[in-house]
């Protein structure tokens, strides 16, 4: 019996101009969309190996100076091009290292925060500054967002569904054939849930087979725990809209009020839902204004640097041993204190900091509690965290950088406080965030 | 077989079946005639267990629809009076998958055999249903009955909206499922029909089996008055 009504559905499907296009259709959207986000990966790939080569270069270049200065065969010209000095190799022109989030599994699927956020940035010893390959972007493709799998499935596919079910029952009322199928020896129960199962499956088998195929073209791994988490989603996400199709049929409603209703509560779900979250997340934690956090900003570096002889004698008191005082350089007062001036303007910032990041905090907090009222938000959220590309994530590169520049500050700056300059050995000994 | 045996109905404190007792045999067409609202309709329902009985017993080759309401199913064939097919497939492809519902499966050849022994042109087999009249579809139902040997016909108006000829087609196709041995009850308006038709007509009026008479006792004009006298009263 299975196979038989089966069979029949799918005879009616092929009839159906919307099947058809939506046969079409939605294996090309899903292979366009993750067509742009594996060469989004790809360019973030290469970046990575190409930041890292100009790095290895600059290190190298460096390091062959130093070797032929040792040997005698070239001189020093001036301090800041020494190739020997610690301000030379981590703060001044191409020093530094980039650390990066390394692309997740699957990346590829959704571009999430990407456009906002930053996924690498370079550290030296003054400066965390977050990159972008795209800093000069078209603000209006910020606004259109990226075009990605999770875009296509948490937004056009529920439009599908709908395409596909929203009159299959209504329309066995409306063309009569109702009456018909009650009075057959099956129960009627049962023919309406195969008719309505099979189109489940077939909608479901569309996106997943078309989503196994375009990867396995585009060399993207679905063969690891978030992959196989990634088709239950899928599967839980049709069903839930599937549902909600057969909801609207069983309630003997039209077609057109079936319709009408599905788009209202696609509407509802993407639209009405995620933007009251965000208005009552905004008013309950409203976040004080950038203009406020600038000034803030500057006003610390003004006062710190009012402070700066007061500090200088505060650290030569304090520490003695680590400041040279016989036979310096012209340049070693003058960095020392840029440096005390820096950390401190650092310390009081990260102070300040925490009352300009914890609405935002706050507002982070009550959105994911408040997520799972609108199924669209939590798909998003969850593919997002799978894919490495969440707002959470992206800000922790912002840790990362500065817990990398503290191992940086640790290495480079006793040194050269001390004024002990490095050998070409000692290179190796240079810190490396990795990947 | 078909009977019912103190059936009734009644919705809201309307009986719309009241204590009906009937018993057609195979081989027998009943023609039921009545106004709108006699419980024509009704009485199909309750033998097709569309509707559960206030009272009484709707039986099927001995079986209570009721209590049977799928094994009795399979013994009939149900015609309303706008048969309803899916208009994307084609007339082979109906009979095949209304015909698959209770077991019986065909193939094209199968299917479209038999629905020109129902009176289809052969070229309009295979064709859309969307392009087919009503009558077209009604012989789609009969040769649904012939597939599935069904042992009961229940036919609510379905010469209503025929033309004269299409009409007479179909009369000559309740005359071969008669020979067939099916016991046949059909709701009419037409009393013309009826007395043509059938061979048992019985009256509903109120909800109530007024009268019963033997199609082959009765002129056409006798019947007209005895149906006005019944309506009348």
């Amino acid at each position: 019996m299975t196979h038989h009504i089966f069979s029949f559905e799918w005879r009616h499907l092929k009839s159906s101009g919307l099947f058809r296009i939506t046969l079409l259709l939605l294996p090309l959207l899903i292979g366009y969309s993750l067509y742009l986000g594996n060469e989004r990966v790809k360019q973030q790939e290469d970046t990575i190996i190409s930041l890292r080569a100009a790095e290895a270069s600059f290190y190298e270049e460096k390091r062959q100076e130093l070797v032929a200065i040792e040997q005698g065969e070239k001189e020093v010209k001036r301090w800041f091009q020494d190739p020997a000095n610690p301000l030379v190799l981590s703060r001044f022109q191409g020093a530094g290292k980039h650390v990066f989030l390394k692309p997740k599994p699957l990346a590829a699927l959704s571009g999430g925060q990407l456009d906002i956020l930053p996924n690498y940035g370079r550290v030296t010893l003054t400066t965390t500054e977050p990159l972008r390959d795209n800093a000069l972007e078209n603000p209006f493709m910020q606004m259109v967002g990226i075009f990605d799998f999770a875009f296509v499935l948490v937004w056009l596919i529920p439009l599908f569904v709908i395409v596909l079910g929203y009159n299959m029952l209504s329309a066995e009322r409306e063309l009569g054939t109702w009456a018909l199928l009650r009075s057959q020896p099956v129960s009627i129960n049962r023919i309406l849930a195969y008719k309505m199962l099979f189109r489940l499956l077939i909608l479901c088998g569309l996106v997943i087979l078309s989503l196994l195929l375009w990867s396995l073209l585009f060399g993207i791994s679905l063969l690891h725990a978030d992959g196989l988490a990634l088709i239950g989603v899928i599967l839980l996400y049709i069903g839930f809209w599937f549902a909600l199709c057969a909801l609207f049929n069983l309630f003997m409603t039209s077609s057109a009020v079936n319709a009408v209703g599905l788009a209202g509560f696609w509407v509802l779900f993407l639209l009405l839902i995620p933007s009251l979250i965000s208005m009552l997340a905004t008013s309950l934690h409203p976040v004080p204004s950038r203009a406020l956090w600038i000034t803030e900003q500057r006003s610390i570096e003004q006062a710190v640097d009012q402070e700066n002889d007061a500090l200088f004698d505060e650290w030569i008191t304090d520490h003695p041993e680590e400041f040279v005082n016989e036979n310096a350089p012209d340049f070693y007062e003058v960095w020392f204190r840029l440096l005390l001036v820096n950390e401190a303007v650092e310390n009081r910032l990260a102070e300040a900091e925490q009352k300009f990041k914890e609405p935002g905090e706050r507002q982070t907090e009550l959105v994911s509690r408040l997520r799972p009222l609108s199924p669209p938000m939590w798909v998003q959220s969850w593919l997002e965290r799978r894919a490495g590309t969440d707002a959470q994530r992206l800000r922790t590169l912002d840790h990362e950088m500065k817990a990398f520049q503290q191992e940086w500050y640790d290495f480079f700056v006793p040194r050269f406080r001390r004024l002990e300059f490095l050998t070409s050995d000692e290179y190796d000994l240079i810190p490396d965030p990795g990947l | 077989m078909l009977e019912a045996i103190n059936l009734s109905k009644t919705y809201n404190g309307h009986t719309a079946v009241d204590e009906l007792n009937l018993s057609i045999s195979g081989g027998e067409i009943y023609c039921l005639l009545g106004a709108n609202g006699a419980g024509k309709t009704t009485t199909i329902n309750l033998f097709l267990n569309l509707t559960q009985p206030s009272a009484g017993l709707a039986r099927i080759d001995g079986l209570s629809v009721a209590q049977y309401s799928l094994e009795t199913k399979k013994k009939l064939t149900y015609i309303p009076e706008n048969l309803s097919l899916y208009p994307n497939l084609s007339g082979i492809e109906n009979l095949q998958f209304f015909s698959g519902l209770s077991g019986v499966q065909l193939t094209d050849d199968q299917a479209g055999e038999l629905l020109v022994e129902a009176g289809l042109q052969g070229d309009a087999v295979g064709k859309r249903v969307s392009g087919y009249s009503k009558g077209m579809r009604q012989k789609v139902g009969i040769a649904l009955a012939i597939a599935r040997n069904s042992s009961v016909l229940l036919l609510d108006e379905p010469t209503s909206g025929l033309d004269p000829s299409a009409s007479n087609d179909f009369a000559g196709l309740l005359g071969d499922m008669k020979s067939r041995g099916a016991a046949i009850l059909m709701t009419t308006h037409d009393l013309f029909r009826a007395k043509e038709t059938g061979t048992r007509i019985g009256i509903m009026s109120n909800g109530r089996l007024v009268e019963e008479l033997n199609a082959a006792d009765v002129s056409h004009s006798d019947l007209e008055r005895v149906y006005l006298h019944h309506m009348r009263a």
